[in-house]
């Protein structure tokens, strides 16, 4: 026991003179050197050993951040984050909406030589569908004809509408005129994997050698849990563009070290700044914060009781004050919620849809009072019935699940129990519905408000609230085949407002990515949807 | 005619008192206790560790008091406030009194430490007594002396952390579910104790007369037998204390401990492991000063005790 508190003392000296040390800043850029004389090479951290660079497998953000860059879609995003031609530099849509025709680009290839077809994306996309492949989410691909059958085992591959006409002609029909099928496509379960080389050896992914990709990047040397490299592909059609020679993905878990790492000058990026030295970090020219298409909620359980009742549960929203949160506590960039779409998505009115929409609440502890009276005059009882929130110990969360436990306590009066589980649990926990009120994150899988309302169908897997609404459901099928987009998001908008207005998840904040990026890198792409574009980065000095 | 003393009774004279002095024994007669106290005020670290104990323990009752702030109290628009006259130990990062928290934190901390180790001295007496004592008394005392060994070998052998993750995950996590959870293994060490202590007494010539004079075998345990090793049970407490302290402190800074809003040294310490960045060092600093004053404390204090108990070190 004394080791153990000479033990404690001691790492409290280390803290204090490891805070002396955090502001040594980096020397200044040397001179003189043209930006061509300047090594193309960037230095970033993965976190750790990437699931999988097969993108049928990748279900997370380290994975497709590397995948992003080694494979090309039929789409791809530019510099700006514009949706332009990728592999393919010709689409046809039909009239009624429903079916595709790609035309794919004269001479793109892949990294082994083999010239790049239609047939690859068949092939690619069927691998997904096919129950056998056990791939990470075939939903995606649902919107095509036939598939969702063949993916559940009720149809046959034959009829599923992916069809490659000849090399350069992929044809795609649909179940319905999804508007948003291209932002789909985008998708990372999209991207092309090389049928012989997948054939050869279904291990072909795990090492360096095996990889063969299609887009901006091969990967040249892989050493497991250390660091990945990945090259330049000249095989791409479109290397010209890509300025950025080298990338190496250091593998560091610890956010902590990623930081000191970058402030040694080992890093030339930190994707996600560990949220202690935000507040710091935040007069730092290299500092930069940008949002993410992504909503921070609690979620009930509608079916455990107090929440049985909407007053009661719009009651809790109304009681937190949600940018005493944002603004005092995470001062990250995020945003408070008062709807549950996330800013990003560009109405055809050329407004953000958030800001088309009202607030659907604020703080108003008088009005979160009086909602809760009501709520109990309805349920017939004198007070409400003891609840437990709960969250996973990760990060920030338990953090909000104070300030929120607190929030209750003052305005509502309430004596909230707060519990917290590890991740891996935790989630288990949260699909199980064993939970009064629990919090959770989603993203949304392409910049549309329909990926993200839809989880809240009575069909859709993701939706553990146990609520259940047809007015809602039957706005968001409607929307899946509205072709005005004017009337679509209109459609969307009240699908949005039953949800606000039921309330089976209250909107805490929409999350926000704070990085640092070296003065000596320009044009890094940032992106609401996934980690930070490389391929059009230029390294300007030594 | 005078009263003198008569020349020829020049034989016996008036004793001088002062000649008895070297008669005298040289060291007062002083009861066992009254001989603990006196070597424990002589041991320096003892009497350290004595004051902070009791600093601590004051301070835990009359702190929270001290300050206009409750431990849950947050305002937010108050976070990270250095020291300062407002807020002594300054404030974390959803602006609650720092100084609140602590003294709160140290009633959490004895509260274990304390219920844990009286859970142990229970359990553990009555175990070590009772197995000690049958040891040695024909097939049955023999067999309840060796069922009661192997229960404490078995509980000695799982690790403690596991029963404890284990016991969190089927109870609520909170005070008494960690105060069940230290004492289900801890009192084993109290009954190894008990016991080696009982079967060396009770080879001794004064259980044998008891016995003989027909005293009942819960008698002598009691009556005889627990006097006479006190000290070395009192020592096994103080050391029982600080490691259920330190426990609670480490199983609360895994998350397993007490609930928020109760404030723990633990948890404390836990929210304040990204201060290392940030620069808010009183944070970390307050809550591992705290556990580690106090295991200092009770150990020093604890060291002053078992050489003061110690029947042998007559020095």
């Amino acid at each position: 026991m004394k080791k153990i508190s000479l033990a404690f003392i001691a790492i409290m000296l280390l803290a204090v003179t490891a805070l002396a040390g955090c502001n040594n800043e980096d020397s200044a850029s040397s001179e003189g050197k043209s930006k061509k004389d300047v090594e193309q090479v960037i230095t970033a951290n993965l976190g750790g050993e990437p699931y999988t660079l097969d993108p049928a497998f990748a279900s997370d953000t380290t994975s497709f951040w590397v995948i992003n860059h080694l494979y090309q879609g039929l789409y791809a995003y530019d510099e700006d984050g514009e949706i332009v031609d990728g592999a393919a530099n010709k689409v046809d849509v039909s009239e009624d909406g429903k079916t595709y025709t790609f035309t794919i680009r004269d001479g793109v290839a892949w990294s082994n030589g083999d010239s790049l077809t239609a047939k690859d994306f068949e092939y690619s996309w069927k691998r997904v569908l096919n129950p056998e492949t056990a791939a990470y989410d075939p939903s995606q691909f649902y919107y095509i004809k036939g598939a969702e059958e063949y993916n559940t085992g009720k149809g046959a591959v034959e009829n599923v509408a992916i069809t490659a006409k000849d090399d350069q002609t992929l044809v795609v029909e649909l179940n319905n005129p999804v508007k948003f099928f291209p932002k789909v496509v985008l998708g990372e379960g999209f991207l092309p994997v090389n049928q012989k080389v997948v054939e050869a050896d279904e291990d072909w992914a795990a090492e360096a050698a095996g990889i063969v990709t299609n887009g901006a990047y091969t990967v040249s040397e892989w050493k497991h849990n250390e660091q990945l490299t990945i090259q330049k592909s000249e095989s791409f059609w479109n290397a010209d563009q890509i300025t950025m020679d080298t990338v190496n993905f250091k593998m560091i878990a610890d956010a902590t070290t990623e930081y000191q790492m970058y402030k040694a000058g080992e890093l030339d990026l930190v994707a996600a700044l560990p949220a202690e030295t935000v507040e710091q970090e935040k007069s730092n020219e290299e500092y930069k914060n940008f949002p993410s298409f992504s909503i921070y909620t609690y979620t009930f359980n509608v079916e455990e009781e107090p929440f049985t009742n909407a007053k009661i549960r719009r009651a809790l929203s109304f009681a937190i004050d949600r940018e005493a949160l944002t603004e005092n506590i995470l001062k990250g960039g995020e945003k408070p919620a008062y709807g549950y779409v996330a800013y990003g998505v560009e109405s055809p009115s050329g407004k953000d849809f958030r800001d088309e929409a009202p607030e659907y609440f604020k703080f108003d502890s008088e009005k979160a009072k009086e909602l809760l009276e009501e709520g109990l005059k309805e349920e017939g009882w004198d007070k409400l019935p003891e609840f437990t929130l709960k969250y996973n110990s990760e990060g920030n969360h338990k953090k909000i699940a104070e300030v929120l436990q607190e929030m209750f306590k003052q305005n509502l009066d309430l004596d909230v129990k707060i519990e917290n589980q590890e991740w891996k649990t935790y989630i288990d926990t949260f699909k199980q519905k064993n939970f009064q009120l629990a919090r959770m994150g989603w993203s949304g899988d392409f910049l549309d408000p329909y990926p993200v309302l839809n989880l809240y169908t009575s069909k859709s897997s993701s939706n553990f609230t146990n609520w259940s609404n047809s007015k809602f459901d039957d706005l968001i099928a409607e929307s899946l085949v509205e072709q005005d987009e004017n009337k679509r998001f209109e459609l969307l908008h009240e699908a949005e407002t039953v949800l606000m207005e039921e309330m089976p998840i209250i909107p805490i904040l929409f999350q926000a990515q704070n990085t640092l990026i070296s003065k000596k890198i320009e044009g890094i792409r940032l992106d609401v949807l996934s980690k930070p574009d490389l391929r059009f980065a230029e390294k300007v000095s030594e | 005619m005078t009263n003198s003393l008569p020349e020829t009774d020049a034989l016996f004279r008036p004793a001088n008192p002062a000649h008895f002095e070297n008669k005298q024994i040289s060291r007062p007669s002083l009861s066992f206790w009254q001989d603990a106290v006196l070597k424990i005020v002589k041991n320096k670290m003892a009497v350290i560790g004595f004051v902070l104990l009791t600093a601590i323990i004051v301070l835990s009752i009359i702190g929270p008091y001290l300050v206009p702030y409750s431990q849950s109290e947050q305002s937010l628009t108050e976070g990270n406030l250095p020291l300062s006259s407002d807020h002594w130990f300054g404030t974390d990062d959803l602006g609650r009194d720092m100084w609140a928290r602590i003294w709160a934190g140290a009633r959490i901390s004895l509260i274990i430490g304390i219920a844990s180790a009286l859970i142990d001295l229970v359990i553990g007496i009555t175990v070590g007594g009772v197995s000690g004592y049958m040891a040695g008394r024909g097939k049955t005392g023999d067999r309840i002396d060796s069922f009661l060994m192997r229960i404490v070998e078995v509980l000695y052998g799982i690790p403690y952390l596991l029963v404890v993750i284990l016991l969190m995950v089927i109870m609520e996590p909170g005070l008494v579910t960690m105060i069940i959870a230290l004492s289900i293994t801890g009192w084993v060490g109290m009954a190894r104790i008990v016991r080696g202590q009982i079967l060396q007494l009770k080879q001794q010539e004064f259980v044998l007369a008891a016995e003989k004079l027909g005293t009942s075998h819960g008698k002598i345990i009691i009556k005889h037998l627990l006097p006479n090793m006190m000290g070395i049970i009192i020592v096994t407490l103080t050391f029982t204390i600080p490691q259920a302290i330190f426990a609670e402190s480490f199983l609360s800074f895994l998350g397993l401990g007490v609930q928020a809003p109760t404030a723990s040294w633990g948890t404390m310490a836990n929210d304040a492991l990204g201060t290392i960045l940030s620069g808010h060092w009183w944070r970390l600093f307050f809550p591992a000063l705290m556990i580690s004053l106090t295991m200092f404390a009770f150990n020093a204090f604890g060291d002053g005790l078992q050489d003061a108990l110690d029947p042998r070190s007559k020095n």
